[in-house]
Order: C-alpha cells, then sequence, then structure tokens
C-alpha cells in the first residue's frame, strides 16, 4: 500500500478501518486489483516513481456517508481524492495528484433527483453519467436535451466541474451548471446560490447567484470541496438541429475570417461548432510540411498555390449549427451563408438537417454530440489509434487569426526546442465564448523513452507558451504545478489566495491535495507546490 | 438504481507490466477435450469491418453465440444492450475488437462489475499473424496455439472464448497473466480477442 506523504501508515490503516465501520467493509477496496483500477490508464509516466497511484478508494452512498468519511480522513489526517466516474482522461482519470490518497468514489451516488421539462433543467448526484440522464430523458419521454461531451460516458459534475465542453449551445457546461450542494473540507455541508435559502423550491436550479460572493466557481478545477449535488440547465428539444460544414480557399483570409466566425457567436447566430480546422497545414501531406518548416513558413501565395494542387483547403470549419425553432435556424443558416460567402473560395462542403426527436440510428458518429446523443464512437479514432493513450496540450488563446498564428508558431518552436516531432498546425476548438482552445497531442506508447521524451516536450511547451500568455486551462496531474507556476502575476498572488482559501476551508488538507498547484500547509512546508 | 460493490469497481486499461505468456505460434483450431461448464455470454462482439473478426463471428455464431456487429462504434452495443443488462447481473460478454473498443468498454464495463479476464492480441506482420495470449494460468496451459491463415486461427480463437471455462477467472498475479497484458506494445491494427466476465477474487 502506498502511503502518501505527510500520513502515518498507521494513521491510513485505522481510517481505512474507520471507513469500512462507516461505509460497510465491501465499500472499501484496498487489494491490488482492485486498486489498479484507479490508476490512470492514459499516464505517461506508467510504472515509473512519477505515476501517482491511489493507496485505496472507498464508495460512499449517501451525502451523510461523504460527510462521514470527510470527517474521519480529518480525524487521521489521511488524503482524499474525489472522483465522480473518473473519466477524465489524458487528464488523469481517476488517478490522484498525490500518490497514496484514497480515492472517493461517487459512483454509487447516481440519482437523477429531477428533470424538469417545462424548467429545462435537472439536478444530478456526482455518479450519474450523461448515458444515465439521457436514458431517464428518453425513459419518461422528456423534451429536453443534454449536452454531453465526446466521448460522453463522464459525468454532469464532474465534466462540469473540470471545465468540460460539449457541442451544443451549453457547450461550456460550467457555464450550464446553476446551484451546487458541496461537502466542506470539514465535513460541512452547503449549498449555493439559492439553494442556501430555505424553500427556496425551484429558484435553486434556475437562479444561480443567490446573494452575496458568487463561489460556485472556487469547487471547479479546485479542491475546496466534494460536490455531492448539481444544478444543470437543459435545452428545450429544438424543432430543428442544422449542421453544417464549410471551408475558404486563401490562406491570407484568416484574419477576417476568424474575425467573422466571432462575431457570428457574438450576436448568437452561431449556436455551437465543433473546431476550425487546417486541413492543408494539419495533414501530413510531405510538401506541405516542406513549406511548413522553410524560413516563414511559407507566404500566402505558396499555400494558396500548394492548396490548390492538392485540392485541400487552408481553412475549414466543422460542425456548425443552428438549433432552435425551424424558421429562425433557416435565417440564422442563411445569415450565416451570406457572410461567409464573401470569402473567396468559399464552400459549403455539407449540409445535414435533423429534427427535434430525431431517431439516434439515424444521426451520424460526428453529428450525435452536437444533437444532445451521447456517444463512444470517438474511441474508434485517431485519439487511441495506438492503443495506449495520449497526453494532450490545451492551451486557450484568443479567438482571432493573430492568435492562431502565434500559438502554432510556438508550438513549431517548442517542438523544434524539444527535440520530439511536430504534427503541424492544430485546429481552434470553439467551445468557450471568444476564445480559441487546442488539444495538442503526443501519442503515448510503452517505451518508456518515447514517454519520457513527451513528458519533457509537454513540459517544455507549458513554460514556452505560459511565457508568451497562452497557458493551459486544464492539464494532468504531473504537470499541475508548473501549469499553476505560469500563472504568476504579482508574485503569484492567484496561487498565495487559493492556498489561504485551502487553509482556511480545509485546514487538516484532506481533499485532493495538490490540485491545480493547490496543496495544503503540512505539504507545503515539506516542500510540496508549484516551484 | 442499486449499485453492487463489485458494479462500482471500474475497470480500467488498469494494468500493466510483464508479458508472461510470450508469441504463441503454433496451429489448432480448438480447446481439446470435454468442456466442463462453459462461460455463457450475452453477447459476443465483433468489429465487422475487419474479415478476422467476420470469421471469429461466423464460428461464435455457430457455437451459439448471439454476435453483435460494432462496426467501430461500440456505442450501441453498450448503452443499448450492456448497460441495461449489468445494471441487474454482471453477465460476461466477449468479443473480437480493436484496442480502442476493448479499453472504453473495459472502463464502462466496471458498471456492470465485470473485468477484463482473457486477452489474445492478434497482430499482423506482413502475411504473418502472431498471437500473444494472457489469462489464467490455468486455462492459458490447456489452450493450443494459435496459427496460421485467417480462415484458421480467427474460428480457433472464436473457439477458445466459446469455450471457455466458468471457473478461469482469476485475474490475481499468482493465477493469471492477465494484469500483464498491457505491458507489450501492439500495433495500431492489431485485434483483440476478449472476455469480461465476474471476477471470482474478491477485494478486501
Amino acid at each position: 500500500v502506498k502511503v502518501p506523504a505527510g500520513t502515518e501508515a498507521s494513521d491510513l490503516g485505522a481510517a481505512l478501518g474507520a471507513f469500512a465501520n462507516a461505509l460497510g467493509h465491501e465499500w472499501v477496496f484496498t487489494s491490488d486489483a482492485d486498486v489498479d483500477l484507479y490508476r490512470d490508464a492514459y499516464s505517461p509516466v506508467r510504472g515509473t516513481s512519477d505515476e501517482r497511484v491511489p493507496s485505496a478508494a472507498i464508495a460512499p452512498a449517501s451525502v451523510e456517508q461523504v460527510q462521514a468519511v470527510v470527517r474521519i480522513a480529518n480525524q487521521y489526517r489521511v488524503p482524499l481524492y474525489p472522483i465522480s466516474t473518473g473519466r477524465n482522461l489524458t487528464y488523469g482519470g481517476s488517478a490522484p495528484v498525490l500518490s497514496g490518497s484514497v480515492v472517493l468514489d461517487l459512483k454509487r451516488m447516481n440519482r437523477v433527483i429531477e428533470v424538469n421539462e417545462p424548467g429545462a433543467y435537472c439536478i444530478v448526484e456526482p455518479g450519474v453519467s450523461y448515458f444515465d440522464l439521457y436514458r431517464h430523458i428518453r425513459d419518461h419521454h422528456l423534451k429536453v436535451r443534454i449536452d454531453p461531451p465526446d466521448p460522453g460516458w463522464g459525468s454532469p459534475v464532474g465534466n462540469s466541474l473540470e471545465h468540460g465542453v460539449g457541442r451544443g449551445p451549453h457547450r461550456d457546461h460550467f457555464r450550464a451548471h446553476c446551484g451546487l450542494e458541496v461537502v466542506t473540507g470539514t465535513g460541512d455541508l452547503l449549498r449555493t446560490g439559492m439553494g442556501a435559502l430555505p424553500n427556496s423550491g425551484s429558484l435553486w436550479p434556475r437562479f444561480r447567484y443567490g446573494y452575496g460572493p458568487y463561489i460556485d466557481g472556487i469547487f471547479s478545477s479546485s479542491n475546496f470541496g466534494v460536490v455531492t449535488k448539481m444544478g444543470v440547465h437543459l435545452l428545450p428539444e429544438p424543432e430543428l438541429t442544422r449542421v453544417f460544414d464549410l471551408s475558404i480557399a486563401r490562406y491570407q483570409d484568416l484574419d477576417e475570417f476568424v474575425q467573422e466566425l466571432a462575431q457570428l457567436f457574438d450576436v448568437g447566430v452561431l449556436n455551437s461548432i465543433s473546431q476550425m480546422n487546417m486541413p492543408l497545414l494539419s495533414m501530413q501531406i510531405p510538401a506541405a510540411r516542406r513549406l511548413l518548416e522553410s524560413p516563414g513558413g511559407g507566404t500566402s501565395a505558396q499555400w494558396n498555390a500548394l492548396g490548390g494542387r492538392l485540392g485541400l483547403p487552408p481553412w475549414r470549419i466543422m460542425q456548425l449549427n443552428c438549433q432552435g425553432p425551424a424558421k429562425i435556424v433557416a435565417a440564422q443558416y442563411d445569415y450565416v451563408i451570406d457572410r461567409m460567402s464573401r470569402f473567396a473560395g468559399f464552400k459549403l462542403i455539407d449540409q445535414r438537417n435533423y429534427p427535434g426527436g430525431v431517431d439516434p440510428e439515424r444521426v451520424p458518429g460526428q453529428d450525435k454530440c452536437a444533437l444532445g446523443i451521447p456517444s463512444l464512437v470517438i474511441f474508434d479514432g485517431v485519439a487511441m489509434a495506438r492503443g495506449h493513450g495520449h497526453l494532450d496540450f490545451s492551451p486557450a488563446y484568443p479567438m482571432t487569426g493573430e492568435a492562431v498564428r502565434k500559438v502554432n508558431s510556438l508550438l513549431q518552436q517548442g517542438h523544434r526546442e524539444a527535440g520530439v516531432p511536430w504534427r503541424g498546425w492544430a485546429g481552434g476548438n470553439t467551445w468557450f465564448d471568444k476564445t480559441f482552445t487546442m488539444i495538442s497531442g503526443f501519442q503515448l506508447t510503452n517505451d518508456p523513452q518515447q514517454n519520457a521524451s513527451a513528458v519533457a516536450a509537454f513540459r517544455h511547451l507549458v513554460q514556452l507558451l505560459g511565457a508568451n500568455g497562452f497557458a493551459e486551462y486544464r492539464t494532468h496531474p504531473i504537470f499541475q504545478d508548473l501549469l499553476a507556476s505560469q500563472y504568476s502575476f504579482n508574485d503569484h498572488a492567484l496561487l498565495r489566495f487559493n492556498q489561504s482559501i485551502k487553509d482556511a476551508i480545509d485546514p487538516r488538507g484532506v481533499l485532493a491535495a495538490g490540485r491545480a498547484g493547490i496543496w495544503p500547509k503540512y505539504l507545503r512546508d515539506q516542500g510540496k507546490g508549484p516551484a | 438504481m442499486n449499485t453492487t460493490r463489485r458494479d462500482l469497481l471500474k475497470s480500467g486499461a488498469a494494468v500493466a507490466a510483464v508479458a508472461a505468456s510470450g508469441a504463441i505460434a503454433a496451429a489448432d483450431l480448438s480447446l481439446r477435450g470435454p468442456v466442463p461448464a462453459a462461460l455463457r455470454f450475452h453477447k459476443v462482439a465483433y468489429d465487422g469491418r475487419f474479415g478476422e473478426a467476420r470469421l471469429f463471428a461466423a464460428r461464435a455464431r455457430a457455437l451459439g453465440a448471439d454476435v453483435h456487429d460494432i462496426d467501430g462504434d461500440i456505442t450501441d452495443l453498450w448503452y443499448e444492450h450492456l448497460y441495461p443488462q449489468w445494471k441487474r447481473a454482471p453477465i460476461p460478454v466477449a468479443g473480437i475488437t480493436r484496442f480502442n473498443s476493448l479499453l472504453a468498454l473495459q472502463l464502462m464495463a466496471g458498471i456492470g462489475g465485470l473485468r477484463v479476464i482473457y486477452r489474445a492480441s492478434h497482430a499482423r506482420d506482413r502475411a504473418r499473424t502472431s498471437h500473444e495470449l494472457y489469462g489464467p494460468r490455468a486455462a492459458l496451459a490447456m489452450i493450443p496455439p494459435l496459427a496460421g491463415a485467417p480462415e484458421r486461427w480467427a474460428p480457433a480463437a472464436a473457439g477458445i472464448v466459446m469455450r471457455w471455462r466458468a471457473d478461469w477467472t482469476a485475474i490475481d498475479r499468482g493465477h493469471s497473466t492477465i494484469l500483464d497484458a498491457d505491458a507489450r506494445g501492439l500495433p495500431a491494427d492489431a485485434l483483440i480477442s476478449w472476455i469480461l466476465a465476474p471476477v471470482r477474487q474478491r477485494a478486501a
């Protein structure tokens, strides 16, 4: 058993015994074979001393049991690592940041407490998956749509708290949540927003602010509490969803093209898209690679000529979608086409129309997510082509053409400096307002040396892009300290503030030690934390 | 929904380490001898995009399996068939897919309380296919080696699965090599035949 730093083995043993008394022996997992299941399936440091592994796992079934185990953890100072369904592959899965932590598995808390059709919201526990919620809605013939991520196997609670995304109008999932119930680091129980008002009824999942400071944000991507209930806003089942793909032909139109895209979002004409990508620059085409890596990276004329020869556009947008009443969707679509038609070589690649309540069997895999249909089809894609997982570098940057060029230029530089192959331009995902994000992946294999090179290159990218103002917004546990150190304004004031919160509301430091670079004082005193 | 203790255990691609069985390259088509109490599978999945998988499925069907073509996407298999079943009871499932599909099923299978108890990779290298098998040592000792053209090994691989004994469910390292299966690299196009089943071992 891996004993966590700062905890005595005898205390861990005593705590496990107390957990068993509180939950029942069958809900405390300590055997190698069972604990193995909570390791990170995609760990880039698997089997090395850097891999983060739990000591045990426990599975409460109720809020009261969560409170009980948090209090026990306080008594023995045993670190807990809460997970909902633990599906966040490439960002650590269900493995803790601090080795030896006891995984607090919330999958048994799997009640869909309410789905309100006229109000278009639901309240769920952390063990409810998007598939569970989807099934509940279908089984009850409710005309509301969820917004699953891709793949859709995670939970609304976990995905929202980790700033996960979907491809519908509610694509920024944390923004679409409304109200939390939280077990604090001392075992207290609070509700945020209107949930703090006794007898507030359905206001809790409708009005997010309540009175006083809006504190929900501190429970996302953090270690300040265990979320045990969440309100989630849903979309009334749209009468029509139109999904379409388009491209333009001139390299030099990037800036205006992205500006147009951003404005279509800002005025609400586009409800969502999947991503802007760059077929000519991202594909493994030798002539394109040579041009990309030539001094200056190729002129517009050269790129246009190459694109013309290969029949590939420089810029393409996939899965734009408009959702709502059919007449409105038609107008939205016409407006988008009108605006985009001014670009030279504009091409509408494809268009698909889906009426509300469409049979999921008639929806191709790539469109399911946008239509609120959870899917696992991505597992057949390139993301796992070699079967050993991947490590994703995920910076955020402004939704501008200038930023697209700058970030890709930095990625090219960073890969070259780290001595690892660069896969070419990465597109911009439009999951958040006014912002592009990117997933630039490293393929992991069973070769420890290759994985070590990927880890070293990743570290270099975190620092290089961070220094240029394009830091990641989520990352794997082994990089969380490094990433937190990039957010260094005013001598790391944000980190110091987070540490103050941590010390105040989780004084024994039992919740998710090290998450997002936030370590409890007793472990900071032992040298843990961002440099 | 009530969740059983074993339900809670999420399966993971959670295992790494040492290859134990090594490449098997001889030839036979099925387990020899009488078959005591074979596992019964709720479904046998196959990825119909691949000829070897279709051969596997044909043999499995002939041996009584309810086969399901995933066609590269396990969503329907899992959501419509396995998840509802696994909510009631952890019923065994087998199949032949690419690794990606197995990994996702492994992770989802935890909700149903199942673990991968047997896994065989079938990796093509030019005209030859090499096979690596992981599972209970007692089973591996009795399984004849796989070899030959797909028309030969794929039905044989189906035979191994369909005649799997119900008591071959150990996963601990003392009795099985399955926890070592992820230690070896796999080519992208390798097919995997596998069994997910309730495990015999119980945790503390």
